[in-house]
């Protein structure tokens, strides 16, 4: 029988990938006009500092990373790259 | 204990939550827009997707969602897990109920960039320190003294 993991293994563990993930973020933010000249209008996802997928549909994007990175599926950072600028009242 | 977010580009203040569904089968990290004036939660529809929420599953609200862009359709999402980063184990946090909105009048294009966003009843919790000069933005449970 396949060993399973503790509650408060998992959430160490969740945390520990959750925290590693804050610099994609950051990343995302600061490679941003990089970004929209390659994936302009399309929504991204970005593993390690890198762009591990892009589509038009987040749900066909979350497919591909299910399958691109299983391990890892749940902490990738996602972002639509919009290449029209809004702004935000609120 | 903090918990450490980032500023966007218009320096709007954001922070990465693992979002976690009742009996722990859907998870997926997703990023919040930190909005005092929100007094809930709410998870939008380029988000809800994301964690693979069906619409048609989800359990509607009978009040509809008042924004600056007009009136959305509202559903509710039940005993909702929030985990942050922060230390070794982290810190969660329970949502009795956060709701999830549809602007079906909206261009696909406006839609995809509604980000979800993070209400007073999961702020008011905390303290919030937001230094766009210093591009700093975090929330504590070490409160400042009472004068």
């Amino acid at each position: 029988m396949a060993e399973t993991s503790s509650a408060p293994e998992r959430k160490a563990s969740d945390t520990k990938m959750l925290a590693s993930t804050l610099k994609d973020s950051r990343w995302l933010v600061k490679e941003w006009e990089r970004l929209k000249k390659e994936y302009g209008d399309k929504f991204v996802a970005v593993l390690d500092c890198k762009v591990i997928a892009h589509h038009e549909d987040i749900k066909t994007l979350m497919r591909i990373v299910d399958e691109k990175v299983p391990e890892k599926k749940d902490f990738v950072t996602t972002e639509f790259i919009n290449i029209k600028e809004l702004r935000w009242l609120r | 204990m903090r918990i450490e977010g980032y500023l966007h580009r218009d320096k709007s203040p954001y922070l990465d939550v693992l979002v976690s569904l009742p009996k722990g089968k859907v998870k997926r990290k997703i990023s919040f827009l930190i909005d005092t004036g929100t007094p809930r939660t709410i998870l939008s529809e380029r988000d809800a997707l994301k964690l693979g929420l069906s619409f048609r599953r989800l359990k509607r609200l009978d009040e509809e969602l008042l924004g600056l862009g007009g009136f959305s359709e509202t559903f509710k999402l039940e005993d909702v897990t929030l985990l942050f980063a922060s230390g070794r184990s982290g810190h969660s946090e329970q949502l009795p109920e956060v709701i999830v909105h549809r602007e079906s009048s909206l261009p696909e294009e406006i839609k995809k960039q509604i980000p979800s966003l993070l209400g007073r009843d999961l702020i008011g919790r905390f303290v919030l320190v937001l230094d766009e000069g210093q591009d700093m933005v975090y929330m504590t449970d070490e409160h400042p003294p009472k004068y």
